[in-house]
């Protein structure tokens, strides 16, 4: 198993919603998206609400039809019933068939991806204790909690070991114990070589599981890259003294650019590497203790807004 | 789809009906006519609640209860089954499968919710595959519970009083059947509209409109066959046909063509029936399949099927020797005791022609029996050795006016019961001898044995209008039968609009963007 190994491509996808009498009326929510993820990548799908983000996931699982373009799941079509065995999927706000119990949803979502029943109930059990469910898993699922009903549907999306996985917003509902095994689970699986899409609004966990990152607007995509691509380190460094006075400004003039005290003890710099050690030696001399030094980079949540409203004007 | 899918799905369609509790609701109800049905014994001449309890005989009650003055073992099956019509095709056929669809309704909408059909819909499985699960399961639902109704009584009866009749099992599949076609409608409105509500009310107004289209067409077919028919009799009998028969005052046709308005009325039934589910038919093809099953043949059948006998009077038999002799001497039943006790003897020929009217008005018609049984009246009266005099009467038999004449002769066993029925049907004149010793059995029990083998259900006369709508389209209703009436076509089409409604919402199904 390899990165190299194509195993989504998406080439020119549109989608119109059609509405109205006859269709006439319609919402373009794809307009020609173009991707290639490949073997054990963590993807993140991030975009504002109506971006189009749902829309490509539900496409390559045959949920969405009607669309132009290419779309290629392990080098098949979408509608092709056997690609969605090697799929995973938890839906965002999803409803689990509230008459059976956890362990029976488990069975039936195995059963039904075309996986033997021992197999399955194999799976299920290791699934449904690593997720914190085995307790509970013979009751019924209508008398579970959100939480409780957010990590079932992680595990039922795999139960039967798919190489790709869609997760919306698997997280949300979830304490943040529940937060941490996800993570800890999307990380193992990777590992592992499966492919995981991940469509989450908290970004700072998409930045902290995600190693590529896609982000749509509009049915358009903004950016793709690495983490590292999408979050540039800005020449801006923090430093933080033991007892910084007023005129901290006054006695760095002439040093670096962008003064910017952030907090009591703690101001920004912009300075290149010579400038940062005229700035310590500056301060020294002045007498301060300095107690930090970091460059800061730009968070991902930082540089989703700024694409976005980059993207409005 | 794998058999494991296919497994899957059947599981899923289990536990959803089982956590139902219009389900479980139904099976407390159907435990009622089932408890009923062990702890009420139905014997020959009486009917016992419970055990040890004071028997109730049929005598001392009322009729709308069972009640009669002829018991007998044939009295009891005829209450079982009036009972098992009742709970099985009234209640369980008209409000247990409304019930039924109220309750399954909802199964289509559940799965097309939004985050629940982006769940199912992901896997591996086609939505037909998901749609004709859904359709199973409620096949199963109501399967389940008219097995266990029709079962259960089936059992009661006949643990308890003996009565086992194995085509009464029909009527759990008849159920499933009338439900299968109504079910297919729900499922579809529910892949269209996504509502359980809308699912639920539109299926009811089609319940009911199948069954008034299908009662309008009915009346409408039997209302034209009753006018070609009056203009045959009017043609056979011509207008002086007698004082009992009503319709032979001549054959003109009332009403004339219908106009473009009736005729469209006509077309747009015609089509409707056609189309629509023949829910109104599942009684008739139980009846059918029941018969088929558990009925013995015939005593007695013509062979052009104009008239039908189907069990010898209670203590006779059929004389073999005289099977064939309908157009002869007479087919001849005999009591079992011997024939001086009784015998009733049947046969019939080609209705005579005889001179009507006098002077100018003189006219040669076919013989009615009303006139061939005033005329043995008239006959008889010329004989003196009679013991009782000759007494002209008449009586519907089998859907005909027949002349009755009864009279008192001596025999060298004592003193005979004679009676004469004279009936014609088409240009065929009957004529039915019963002779009965008055030394035998007490005469009401000879009276009620005789009525029950005149019974329109036992004696059956083919080719003639029976008086109302329902029992002429049951009497139509045939595996045989021309289209219009056949089993086949009816169960045919119901089958098409099923496939017809699972198709629409497949096409819908395959539409929808979840």
């Amino acid at each position: 198993m390899s990165a190299d190994e194509t195993i989504l491509t998406v080439r020119g996808l549109e989608k119109t919603f059609k509405s109205g009498l006859f269709g006439r009326k319609g919402f373009q929510a794809l307009k020609g998206i173009d991707l290639e993820v490949g073997r054990g990548q963590v993807f993140g799908l991030l975009g504002p609400n109506g971006a189009g983000k749902t829309t490509m996931v539900k496409i390559l699982l045959d949920l969405v039809r009607g669309w132009r373009g290419e779309a290629r799941v392990f080098g098949l079509p979408p509608s092709q019933a056997v690609t969605r065995r090697r799929v995973g999927y938890l839906p965002e706000a999803h409803r689990m068939p509230y008459y059976l119990t956890g362990w029976q949803v488990m069975v039936l979502f195995g059963m039904l991806a075309g996986r033997d029943r021992k197999s399955v109930e194999k799976r299920a059990a290791q699934l449904l204790d690593r997720v914190g469910m085995l307790k509970d898993c013979h009751r019924k699922v209508r008398e579970y909690s959100k939480g409780m009903q957010q990590r079932l549907g992680l595990a039922q999306a795999l139960v039967h070991d798919p190489e790709l996985v869609f997760l919306d917003e698997p997280t949300d509902g979830v304490d943040p114990v529940g937060r941490k095994v996800i993570r800890q689970m999307v990380t193992e699986l990777a590992e592992r070589g499966t492919t995981i899409f991940i469509n989450s609004h908290l970004l700072n966990e998409v930045e902290m599981v995600c190693d590529r990152v896609v982000i749509l607007n509009k049915g358009l995509i903004l950016r793709e890259g690495t983490i590292e691509e999408l979050t540039p380190s800005v020449d801006a460094t923090r430093f933080e003294l033991l007892a910084p006075g007023a005129s901290l400004e006054e006695e760095l003039r002439g040093v670096g650019e962008g003064f910017r005290r952030d907090g009591e003890r703690a101001f920004e710099l912009t300075v290149d590497d010579a400038g940062l050690d005229a700035t310590i030696d500056r301060l020294r001399a002045r007498g301060h203790t300095i107690t930090g030094i970091s460059r800061r980079r730009l968070s991902l949540e930082d540089a989703f807004i700024d694409l976005v409203k980059e993207d409005r004007k | 789809m794998n058999l494991t899918i296919a497994r899957a799905l059947l599981e899923d369609s289990r536990q959803q009906v089982l956590d139902n509790k219009v389900f479980r609701l139904l099976v407390l109800l159907t435990a009622i006519p089932i408890l009923a049905s062990f702890l009420i014994g139905f014997y020959p001449d009486h009917l016992q609640l419970l055990w040890g309890f004071e028997p109730i005989y049929w005598r001392d009650m009322p009729n709308f209860l069972g009640g009669t003055n002829s018991p007998g073992p044939e009295h009891a099956a005829a209450v079982i089954q009036g009972w098992q019509g009742t709970i099985v095709d009234f209640f369980a056929g008209n409000l247990g499968v409304l019930f039924c669809i109220a309750a399954t309704a909802f199964f289509m909408p559940r799965v097309l919710e939004k985050g629940a059909a982006d769940t199912m819909f992901s896997k591996p499985v086609g939505r037909l595959a998901i749609l004709l699960s859904r359709y199973f399961a409620g096949l199963l639902f109501v399967g389940a519970i008219a097995f266990v109704l029709v079962f259960g009584m089936f059992l009661g009866f006949g643990l308890r009083s003996g009565y086992w009749d194995p085509g009464f099992l029909w009527g759990a599949l008849t159920l499933v059947y009338l439900f299968g076609m109504m079910h297919a409608f729900s499922l579809c409105v529910a892949v269209l509209t996504r509502s359980s509500t809308a699912a639920i009310l539109l299926t009811f107004v089609l319940y009911a409109l199948s069954s008034a289209f299908h009662g309008g067409w009915m009346i409408w077919s039997y209302v034209d066959d009753k006018q070609a028919s009056e203009e045959l009799r009017a043609a056979l009998q011509g207008p002086d046909a007698g004082e009992d028969d009503d319709a032979a005052d001549g054959g003109e046709r009332k009403g004339g063509d219908p106009g473009v308005v009736l005729d469209f009325l006509r077309t747009s039934l015609s089509v409707a029936h056609y189309i629509l589910p023949k829910t109104s038919d599942a009684d008739l093809i139980t009846a059918k399949l029941r018969r088929a099953l558990s009925e013995r043949a015939s005593d007695l059948a013509s062979a052009d099927d104009e008239i039908e006998v189907k069990r010898a009077p209670l203590g006779f038999h059929l004389v073999e020797s005289t099977r064939d002799d309908l157009d002869g001497a007479g087919v001849r039943w005999e009591a079992d005791s011997g024939a001086q006790a009784g015998s009733y003897v049947l046969r019939r020929f080609a209705r005579p022609e005889v001179e009507r009217g006098s002077g100018a008005r003189a006219r040669t018609l076919p013989q009615t029996g009303i006139w061939r049984a005033k005329d043995l009246a008239d006959e008889l009266q010329a004989r003196t050795d009679l013991l009782r005099a000759p007494e002209y009467d008449s009586e519907s038999l089998g859907g005909v006016r027949a002349g009755k004449v009864t009279w008192q002769e001596p025999s060298a066993n004592g003193p005979r019961e004679r009676e004469r029925l004279c009936f014609h049907v088409n240009d065929h004149m009957y004529e039915l001898d019963v002779d009965l010793s008055t030394n035998g059995e007490e005469a009401y029990v000879a009276g009620s044995r005789r009525q029950r083998f005149l019974a329109d259900k036992n004696l059956v006369i083919g080719n003639v209008e029976l008086l109302e709508p329902g029992e002429w389209y049951a009497q139509k209703f045939d595996w045989t039968a021309p289209w219009r009436f056949n089993v086949f076509f009816s169960i045919g089409s119901s089958l098409a609009f099923i496939l017809a409604m699972l198709g629409i919402a497949w096409w819908r199904l395959a539409r929808i963007d979840f």
